[in-house]
């Protein structure tokens, strides 16, 4: 390190001379000849001090930003932030399944609902390879989705912590409190915004929509499927209900679920809790005040000895 | 000396004499007279010094003994009438031997000299050539049915000659043709069976088209087509675009309408009407025309409806696979819902579902086809359509509302 560096310092000196020299050297014609010889090597020197010390400055630089990279900063256990595990691996496996098909969906679906537009064209015709590929793309998708939506049954009923989240789900009389809480916050009639507890009214309407949307995509898309098994009336509700619901389904994706996990500035460009399902201390004091002191209140007890029922929410895996 | 003369004749030996002299005469005229024909005419209109600068009077010799008129006299054709002198003996007299060909040519625009401009106008010796005339039948000849595309178009693709007629096809029309199926088979394809210009048109008396005896009047089309496609013209006749016009309701489509004229391609062409992806298109226009369905009370939404379909949409987006509107109502045999034979009637179109959609239940096509979520007729889908137009509009106001407030709260400004 200390050889490197001596040779470093060496070329940097050859260097800093050399540009010194050269500046010199073509301002000369511009110095009065009648100048005191003194203080062209006064100049000299200055410009010498100048550029290393600009050199200086650039090389600390690299190599603090080099090393802080390349070090891993250990931080001491006792100094980490606090996280606290908000989805565990099976809830944020099936919102990866979920995603997935859902994207897929919409990039096979909307552009028939759009046939007309040039960029539907380009994407069934060019990209899909034809409305047959289009179609088969959307069906494989389909079937993610049935399945995201039957373990996403399962888990509710079968697994506890599925089933306390979804209690904690149901809508209460509290979401429409919370609502207007936040819209009279929002004009300025509350001095602060509601408490959270472990779903918001944000969260929650944000996941009944896709279950509504599920259970009507799912169910219209069944029949369209089988549409040799259902009257013509039957699979003309259906395919209506499919399209609309389907723009539908894109548009609340857009502009509320796309909203609050990629373009709020709080998150920008993308929250990462689906995919390490963790939240900080910080997040959850200003997300969720009420779950996180639900948290405390239960480890206060637990220290105490008092209570003998852990709460560690949302740890499934 | 002729007394003297005629005296002697008087004796038998010297009459004898002189009608051996007038037989030997006569058989050595009798066996010399085709030679002496010929080189009465040929004795000039041969290509020398003095006919070398006319060369419309020089004769090839070799030319008429190759054609169909070889052991014709000059004067035949050229035959000299009362009054006429050699030199303006140029007309060609066809008639008196082609009398049925002269009269149908007679009816023809071609021999209805258009006055403006008659020299462009065809005359027999145009199409048939002239001293090297041939049959029609004779393989290599000009008039045969495949060289005989070319002739027609001589004219009916030049530019300058068309621009001094009105009422005749562009010669893009024209030059159409050479891209049809029908063009391709003749000329490239070598199929000589393939229809030629005359085929379709006539040869000499190639009437207008608003001409009710001709081939290609709009009553006429179908049998004309049905030369070649037999059963299908059967079919057409049959159907309700057929009796339509067999009533003298011209604006009934018949073969070209859908197939186009000049330009007809096979189905499988894109470029072609009939291509499965553009019928939807070709049928629009008389079923989307305004004052056609005023005037015979089509149904008007037709196109709107199919494009809203399921199919209607494979079709937008290039799928040949899905049903376009001959997939259900037939292509030549096309009949109304109400006729038992059609497709589309109550007793057979499950049927007719059933080509495509295998395994159909019972009441599979109960509910309306061309049915549209926007009109109130539809039924159920009607209502989920008003319920979501209603609903996403008003969700989607909320959500921009609520953002809105949402970022005035977090912007400084607000603050």
């Amino acid at each position: 390190m200390n050889e490197i560096n001596s040779k470093h310092l060496d070329d940097r000196e050859r260097l800093t001379r050399q540009l010194a020299d050269t500046i010199i050297n073509s301002t000369k014609e511009l110095i009065d000849p009648a100048t005191d010889p003194k203080a062209i090597n006064r100049i000299r020197t200055e410009v010498k001090e100048r550029l290393d010390f600009e050199a200086n400055l650039a090389v600390n630089e690299i190599v603090t930003r080099f090393s802080a990279k390349k070090e891993k900063i250990e931080v001491p256990e006792d100094q980490k932030e606090r996280t606290f595990l908000r989805f565990g691996k099976n809830f944020r496996a099936q919102h990866m399944l979920m995603l997935v098909s859902c994207l897929i969906l919409i990039f096979t679906g909307i552009p028939l609902k759009f046939a007309n537009f040039g960029i539907s064209k380009f994407i069934i015709i060019d990209v899909c390879g034809g409305l047959e590929n289009s179609t088969l793309i959307h069906r494989i998708a389909a079937v993610g989705l049935i399945i995201v939506g039957v373990w996403h049954l399962l888990y509710t009923f079968m697994t506890r912590v599925g089933w306390r989240d979804f209690i904690l789900m149901i809508p209460t009389l509290t979401d429409i409190k919370d609502f207007i809480h936040t819209i009279l916050y929002y004009i300025g009639r509350k001095p602060s915004g509601p408490k959270f507890g472990r779903f918001s009214f944000i969260e929650k309407f944000d996941y009944w929509a896709v279950y509504w949307g599920m259970v009507i995509m799912i169910g219209s898309g069944l029949i369209l499927w089988f549409k040799e098994m259902v009257p013509k009336y039957g699979f003309d509700i259906a395919r209506e209900a499919h399209s609309d619901e389907g723009l539908l389904a894109t548009l609340a994706i857009v502009m509320w679920h796309f909203y609050n996990v990629h373009f709020n500035p709080e998150v920008f460009p993308m929250s990462w809790v689906w995919w390490h399902g963790k939240l900080t201390e910080d997040e959850m004091k200003h997300h969720h005040r009420l779950e996180y002191d639900e948290i405390l209140k239960a480890e206060r007890e637990k220290l105490n000895g008092k209570a003998d029922q852990p709460d560690n929410k949302g740890d499934d895996s | 000396m002729l007394s003297e003369f005629v005296k002697n004749i008087s004796n038998l030996e010297q009459k004898m004499k002189i009608i051996k002299i007038v037989f030997v005469l006569l058989f050595v005229g009798i066996v010399l007279s085709p030679t002496a024909r010929a080189i009465d005419c040929l004795d000039c209109h041969v290509a020398d010094a003095k006919m070398g600068k006319g060369k419309a009077m020089v004769v090839d010799p070799a030319q008429i003994e190759a054609s169909v008129h070889d052991g014709l006299d000059c004067t035949d054709c050229h035959s000299i009438k009362a009054g006429m002198t050699h030199k303006g003996n140029r007309d060609v007299n066809c008639v008196d031997c082609h009398d049925s060909e002269a009269e149908s040519f007679g009816k023809s625009p071609h021999s209805l000299a258009d006055t403006t401009a008659t020299d462009d106008m065809p005359v027999c010796a145009t199409c048939h050539g002239g001293h090297n005339i041939e049959s029609a039948g004779s393989p290599g000849a000009r008039t045969s049915h495949r060289s005989s595309v070319g002739i027609c178009t001589q004219c009916h693709t030049n530019v300058g000659v068309m621009e001094r007629h009105e009422d005749v096809p562009s010669p893009e029309m024209i030059r159409a043709y050479e891209h049809s199926t029908h063009g391709r088979a003749l000329l490239e394809g070598g199929i000589s069976t393939a229809p030629a210009c005359i085929d379709c048109h006539g040869s000499h008396s190639t009437l207008p088209s608003d001409d009710p005896s001709s081939p290609v009047f709009k009553k006429e089309i179908s049998t004309t087509c049905g030369k070649c496609h037999g059963s299908t013209a059967t079919a057409y006749n049959e159907s309700v675009h057929g009796k339509a016009l067999g009533l003298g309701i011209l604006e009934s489509p018949t073969c070209t309408d859908c197939h186009g004229e000049h330009d007809i391609l096979s189905k499988l062409d894109p470029e072609s009407h009939v291509y499965s992806i553009n019928i939807s298109k070709t049928c629009s226009d008389c079923h989307e025309s305004e004052s056609l369905i005023a005037k015979f009370g089509l149904k008007s939404d037709r196109l709107e409806t199919f494009e809203e379909s399921f199919h209607g949409i494979g079709v937008e987006l290039e799928d040949t696979r899905v049903a376009n509107c001959a997939s259900c109502h037939g292509v030549h045999d096309i009949f109304s819902q109400s006729d038992p034979r059609s497709t589309i009637n109550a007793a057979n179109i499950e049927k007719t579902c059933g080509e495509c959609h295998h395994d159909l239940p019972a009441d599979f096509a109960r509910g309306t086809v061309h049915t549209s979520p926007g009109s109130e007729g539809s039924g159920g889908s009607y209502n989920v359509r008003i319920f979501y137009y209603l609903f996403i509009p008003i969700l989607l106001i909320l959500f921009v509302l609520y953002r809105f407030l949402e970022y005035r709260k977090r912007s400084p400004k607000a603050k």
